[in-house]
């Protein structure tokens, strides 16, 4: 048990939409659910030689020389590069036209060179005349004012950079709805250049930032779903589309690129100074200053500009017609190239070879560490895996070792695109109400907007020194495009299979990190703490080449205030700031890691934003760390001695520390290398925030939770600018402080790959991990049965008030959505109303059984007799049938007893008579599906007295109506198969307490007793018709009735063995999971959910069996702890938590969250007051 | 299990008592007294440098020698050694202004590093 698992989020007060880090919530790509349009895969290569870029042309002149990958890398930098000038040029234009207005007399001279872009017009969003513009073409460095002059003569230098794969119309504002759209089109026609980074495509959309109007908002959210949702069939434009309704800049991921709007959803970049905007171009009203608040501008120095001016429609042209009359229009002269031309400086790694990496010093390969579990765990497992983790480490003494973690924004958009995929028949659209393209979408938003990030570690191993022969030789070899020799490369594949060896064992299973890995890590590592590059699911589609994610690498901008606590990294294809302010491990106290604390550098990560680490760490074999030590001793020993000589006394930590050295020298003398082995280390975490203010806050609560939860003193120290640079695999350690001397335990004891994944990556999203780490979790119930060869059995425990009908009821939605055939038994009635959801509505059915006819739960019936076709042909398909049938009679027979005995009087049923008449009685009646409970009381009204007896009193019963349900055939159709939503309720049934006597229910109660058992039983009989391969969920709540009576564990173990068979999934809920226990069927259930349990310690310990986790070490407060309501807070809780099991045996805390799905939530509301709302708003509705 | 750094034994402070048989006022950490040693030349060279001569007792730079010392070891922790410290001030200064006057860093580029798929 540690500490972590009681331990509640530190995020209580941090909303779950964080502004994400990682930016997937922009930048991540959402799936389009499409056929799959394939791109051309070669488009006519542009020229970029001819773009007139001193730069670009000397690279092609020098491309011949150099290998493809070489070229190919210049040849995306140049591009790059331009598309970047661009916009920087751009970014500078409005700076220095914001400086301008704000003097009165603008002077004719330009301030500086800062205003004299070529590129100027490209960027104004209104340019009055689109003809203005020539495609690519540049226009004379002017004041933006005369943006409004038609006749600008298009300069005959710079013609048309043609590898910018501009719209015909950029001048356009992306407030047309067609240009918006043309986006992915452009894309689509595959000009390779333009697809990755979206980098030519940037400068357009910065021209496109302004057109987000509020107008544009609702069009830019129409667009994305114009190409997301091609998938929805008909289906009415926008209803029931809550974000983009809302129009966050975090819902567009495919515009997000192109719209200037970054990341965070914080506009970092100003949109383009609308002040240069002629009246007439773009009606003002279209134009909504609000959108983006003035205040986010961090460039312009807003004077005080007359901002009425800018939007008063008769001022502003007359102003720059007068202006850009006085001063003619100079000849376009050549773009000063130098002003962009900042500082570049090559990082250290000069090749990246498969798994290694060299500079000119080292040479390093690097393993890629794949998340193992930690959370609920037995302790004495994960010390195996500590040790094995040290060993390792010991393993590697000697080298330098670089530990690195970074994150990767969960590919929503792969998810999609699986489940997609493997829902072959999702619910057909109801008009008015969303579709199933436009469920995807909506879940991959709220994936991406709640960024979910994926960790990966890295372990970089430094093996070997370049002798200078074979730097010189690379050098050479570079200026012919070649890298390292090919000799020393194949030297260096020799010596490093020894890591291989050491590094794939149990403990680490480290795997060689792919080239392509490499460069993510690199990147990630230069744009620290930056968003990821756009479309990044292309990577994995190849569509990237080598290089070119490096190539990005020079997009990055970094500032530094003196002695400031953050370093700032501009994006200048994007405008995206980030402020990274990295800490270093400082003092640390002792350690209990399994069994108190946890990893110390996993614990970040229940932070909700993603973190880096970086660890530069010497591992010091036994020979080392003892010299290392012994040296040390003789130094306190020494200084002891001259308090000696002194006459003085010496401190008494002298001794301590010389006798504490002692022993760890002897330990090291003679203890194993795991135990002498020693890291001395460095240990970063980088933390970025969108403003410096964040990213300081951001520090300062991962110092108070490491300080508070592990007496782990975090430091911020200075030279941030170094300190960022070190987590850039290769570069130099910024500083010799802080360095952090230890056991190579304490070091596995870092364990940054933990992690807390559960659930099967293709299922609906049901919410997120709430433990250690934040991970979404997907739950497919058929993943058991159709991958897993597992019954589909699935357990829900929890108290009243834990979640369990709302999550049955979300379960039952979303597998009714993907057109899994659902069942719901819910006796108290409140899943009945996801029947009245609009896109449910018309396949979904509600049956009452408090209303139903007569024999609607006939006994005999309710177990289906299994078909001949059903089983195999032949002898053995024979038998197995027959096995088959009786034991469905059998069953049958068995039941009926139990709803005899549950019918008559407990007094009656006790009695030893009565057990042995109902079960000659039910002998004597055939057991088919076509008897009745009206046989049963015939004949035993024909054995004797004592049987006329207990004839009278089933027949007393009947007298009540709910028993009537019980006597008498069944309706023939009952349950047709055809809705994709059965809900069967018993509203107005009084359920009875189970801690009371039966004697003492009511005869109301008493009878909710059969009726339950024999309604669990309809429920399932709706499962055994139709297709066998059909998915199919049963979803039963209040199981808990089913204890203490053979039938009931008979149904469960019937249900889990037939799970597979029929591809039925069975969700039951429960009180108690006792039930379960009780009934022995524990190894037939694949998934647990154990919700809050905090009124009895025997059931939440019950419940940790059924999780199998250990007892009684602290786990039940875990339970207890679970949907904890905030005191401080007034408000409802607005989401539920569990522990769930998973199939695989993963335990983790779940918070389940299906906010995503529009009206779920209203719906599946218990209380009161959510009640009335919900009624109010459907009243509305209608 | 119990995991604990071996930093304390590290963090054992050093000092120079004083000559045998002399024990001085005050006892400060042998690298103070190695900082001063390089200091007050350092001091005197640049003084040299100014008034072209040199004095037989520099007492102005023992003393600046003395204040510039103390200072650097009120930063100086077990955590920090002094070679950080004075390091740091040197590679992080630039002015002690607050943003807007940042200093624009060169762009660290991987712009040229070779990429292969396999070793060989």
């Amino acid at each position: 048990m540690t500490g972590h698992d009681t331990e509640y989020d530190l995020d209580d007060t941090v909303s779950d939409v964080v502004p994400s880090v990682d930016g997937p919530a922009t930048q991540g790509p959402v799936a389009v659910f499409q056929p799959p349009r394939r791109r051309e895969p070669a488009a006519p290569e542009q020229t970029s030689a001819g773009d007139g870029r001193p730069e670009a042309r000397a690279d092609g002149a020098r491309g011949d020389l150099r290998s493809d990958l070489q070229s190919a890398a210049d040849r995306r930098a140049a591009e790059l590069r331009a598309a970047a000038d661009r916009a920087t040029q751009a970014q500078r234009e409005r700076l220095a036209s914001a400086r301008r207005d704000a003097e009165p007399p603008p002077p004719t001279a330009p301030l500086g060179p800062d205003i004299e872009s070529p590129f100027l017009e490209l960027f104004d969003a209104e340019a009055a005349e689109p003809g203005a513009v020539t495609r690519g073409g540049t226009m004379p460095r002017t004041a933006p004012t005369r943006a409004a002059q038609p006749p600008v003569p298009p300069p005959p230098q710079n013609p048309a950079p043609n590898f910018v794969p501009l719209p015909p119309d950029p001048s356009r504002p992306a407030s047309t709805p067609g240009r918006t759209q043309s986006q992915p089109g452009t894309t689509a026609q595959g000009h390779p250049q333009s697809q990755p980074g979206a980098a030519p495509g940037q400068p357009q959309g910065q021209t496109g930032a302004p057109g987000r109007t509020s107008g544009a908002e609702s069009a830019g959210g129409r667009s994305t779903s114009s190409g997301l949702s091609g998938h929805r069939p008909g289906g009415p434009a926008g209803p029931a589309r809550p974000n983009a309704a809302t129009g966050r800049p975090a819902a567009t991921p495919h515009t997000a690129p192109v719209s200037g709007v970054p990341v965070s959803g914080i506009p970092m970049r100003p949109p383009p100074d609308l002040r240069q905007r002629p009246v007439s171009s773009v009606p003002v009203s279209s134009v909504p200053v609000s959108t983006v608040p003035l205040s986010s501008r961090p460039l312009a120095p807003q004077g005080a500009p007359p901002q009425t001016g800018r939007h008063a429609a008769p001022a502003a042209p007359s102003r720059t017609g007068s202006r850009a009359g006085a001063k003619p229009v100079k000849a376009a002269t050549p773009p000063k190239q130098k002003r962009d031309r900042d500082a570049a400086q090559e990082i250290a790694i000069t090749e990246i070879a498969g798994h290694l990496t060299f500079t000119p010093h080292a040479v390093t390969a690097w393993y890629l560490l794949p998340e193992v579990r930690w959370a609920f765990r037995p302790d004495a497992e994960r010390e195996a895996l500590l040790s094995a983790i040290s060993e390792q480490y010991a393993g590697l003494a000697g080298f330098r070792l670089h530990l690195r973690r970074t994150t990767r924004p969960f590919p929503a958009d792969q998810w999609a695109q699986q489940l997609d995929q493997l829902t072959t028949r999702p619910l057909p659209a109801v008009p008015g109400a969303p579709g199933w393209g436009d469920h995807l979408v909506n879940a991959q938003r709220h994936l991406l907007d709640i960024n979910h990030s994926e960790g990966q570690t890295f372990l970089g191993v430094t093996f070997a020194r370049r002798a200078l022969g074979d730097s010189f030789s690379e050098k050479l070899l570079r200026a012919f495009g070649k890298g390292t020799a090919d000799s020393e490369r194949k030297k260096l594949g020799k010596q490093v299979e020894q890591f291989d060896e050491v590094l794939a064992a149990f403990g680490m299973r480290g795997q060689r990190a792919a080239a392509s890995d490499l460069e993510w890590l690199l990147y990630r590592s230069v744009a620290l703490g930056m968003s990821p590059p756009s479309m990044m699911g292309s990577v994995g589609h190849g569509r990237w080449e080598e290089g070119d994610l490096l190539a990005l690498t020079e997009q990055i901008e970094r500032y530094r205030a003196p002695y400031g606590s953050t370093v700032k990294l501009v994006n200048r294809m994007t405008g995206e700031e980030r402020h990274v302010a990295v800490l270093t491990v400082g003092r640390m106290e002792p350690l209990d890691i399994p069994e108190r604390h946890e990893p110390w550098l996993h614990f970040h990560e229940r932070l909700p934003w993603p973190m880096e680490l970086s660890s530069r760490v010497d591992i010091l074999g036994p020979q080392d760390s003892f010299r290392n030590l012994e040296h040390r001793l003789r130094m306190i020993r020494s200084q002891q001695l001259d308090y000696l000589e002194h006459g003085m006394d010496a401190p008494p930590e002298l001794e301590r520390l010389a006798s504490r050295a002692l022993v760890m020298g002897d330990e090291m003398t003679t203890g194993l290398p795991v135990d002498s082995a020693r890291a001395h280390g460095w240990h970063r975490i980088a933390i970025s925030g969108a403003t410096r203010d964040e990213c300081l806050e951001r520090a300062r609560s991962v110092i108070a939770a490491y300080s508070r939860d592990l007496r782990v003193a975090l430091q911020h120290p200075k030279q941030q600018d170094q300190l960022a640079r070190e987590f850039i695999p290769g570069e130099p350690i910024a500083n010799t402080g802080y360095l952090r001397r230890m056991p190579v335990r304490l070091l596995a004891a870092a364990l940054p790959q933990a992690a807390s994944t559960v659930g099967d990556r293709r299922g609906d999203l049901l919410g997120r991990t709430a433990g250690t780490c934040r991970r979404p979790v997907f739950l497919d119930p058929h993943f058991p049965m159709e991958v897993r060869e597992r019954s589909g059995l699935s357990v829900m425990v929890a108290e009243p008030g834990g979640g369990k009908s709302t999550l049955l009821g979300a379960m039952g939605y979303l597998n009714a959505r993907r057109g899994v055939q659902v069942t719901l038994l819910d006796p108290s009635g409140p899943l009945a109303r996801l029947a009245s959801m609009p896109e449910l509505r018309p396949y979904s059915r509600v049956l009452n059984l408090t209303g139903g006819e007569q024999g609607t739960l006939a006994p005999y019936s309710l177990i289906p007799t299994p078909q001949r076709t059903e089983f195999p042909p032949g002898a053995n398909g024979d038998r197995e049938y027959e096995i088959a049938v009786s034991n469905a009679r059998a069953e049958r027979r068995m039941l009926v007893q139990d709803i005899c005995a549950m019918l008559v009087p407990p007094q009656v049923a006790r009695e030893a008579s009565t057990a042995t008449l109902l079960r000659h009685a039910v002998r004597t009646v055939p057991a088919e599906e076509t008897a009745t409970l009206d046989d049963v009381v015939r004949c035993l009204a024909g054995i004797d007295d004592t049987g006329r007896e207990l004839a009278n009193l089933l027949l007393d019963t009947a007298e009540m109506p709910l028993a009537l349900l019980f006597f008498g055939t069944p309706p023939g159709d009952l349950l047709s198969t055809d809705a994709a939503l059965t809900v069967i309720t018993m509203s107005g049934l009084r359920l009875p307490d189970l801690k009371i006597e039966r004697e003492y229910w009511s005869a109301e109660e008493a009878l909710a007793l059969p009726m339950l058992h024999t309604a669990h039983r309809l429920a399932v009989r709706r499962c055994y018709s139709g297709d066998m391969h059909q998915r199919k969920l049963v979803g039963l709540d209040e199981a808990h009735f089913m204890e203490g009576w053979r039938s009931g564990r008979s149904f469960l173990v019937r249900l889990a063995r037939d799970s597979r068979k029929w591809n039925l999934a069975a969700l039951v809920a429960s009180q108690n999971p006792k039930d379960i226990l009780g009934l022995d069927v524990q190894n037939l259930v694949s998934t647990v959910f154990v919700g809050r349990i905090a009124q009895d310690p025997e059931i939440a310990s019950e419940a940790l069996r059924l999780l199998r986790v250990p007892t009684e070490v602290g786990y039940e407060e875990v339970l207890a702890s679970l949907s904890a309501p905030d005191a401080n807070s007034a408000g409802r809780l607005g989401y539920r938590e569990f522990v769930l099991r998973d199939v695989d045996s993963r335990v983790q805390r779940v918070r389940v969250d299906v906010s995503y799905v529009p009206g779920l939530l209203e719906t599946l509301d218990t209380t009161p007051t959510g009640q009335a709302e919900a009624r109010a708003a459907q009243g509305g509705a209608r | 299990m119990r995991l604990r750094t071996d930093d304390d034994i590290y963090r054992a402070r050093l000092v120079y008592l004083g000559p045998p048989g002399y024990t001085l006022p005050v006892q400060l950490p042998y690298a103070q007294y190695g900082l001063f040693v390089l200091l007050v030349p350092l001091y005197m060279g640049i003084h040299w440098l100014f008034s072209q001569q040199i004095e037989v007792f520099p007492a102005w730079e023992i003393a600046l020698a003395i204040v510039s010392t103390s200072y650097v070891f009120r930063h100086v922790d077990p955590d920090r050694p002094a070679r950080m410290v004075i390091r740091t001030a040197l590679t992080d200064w630039r002015r002690t202004r607050e943003a807007g006057a940042e200093h624009h860093d060169a762009r660290l580029v991987a712009r040229r590093v070779v990429v292969r798929r396999a070793i060989t």
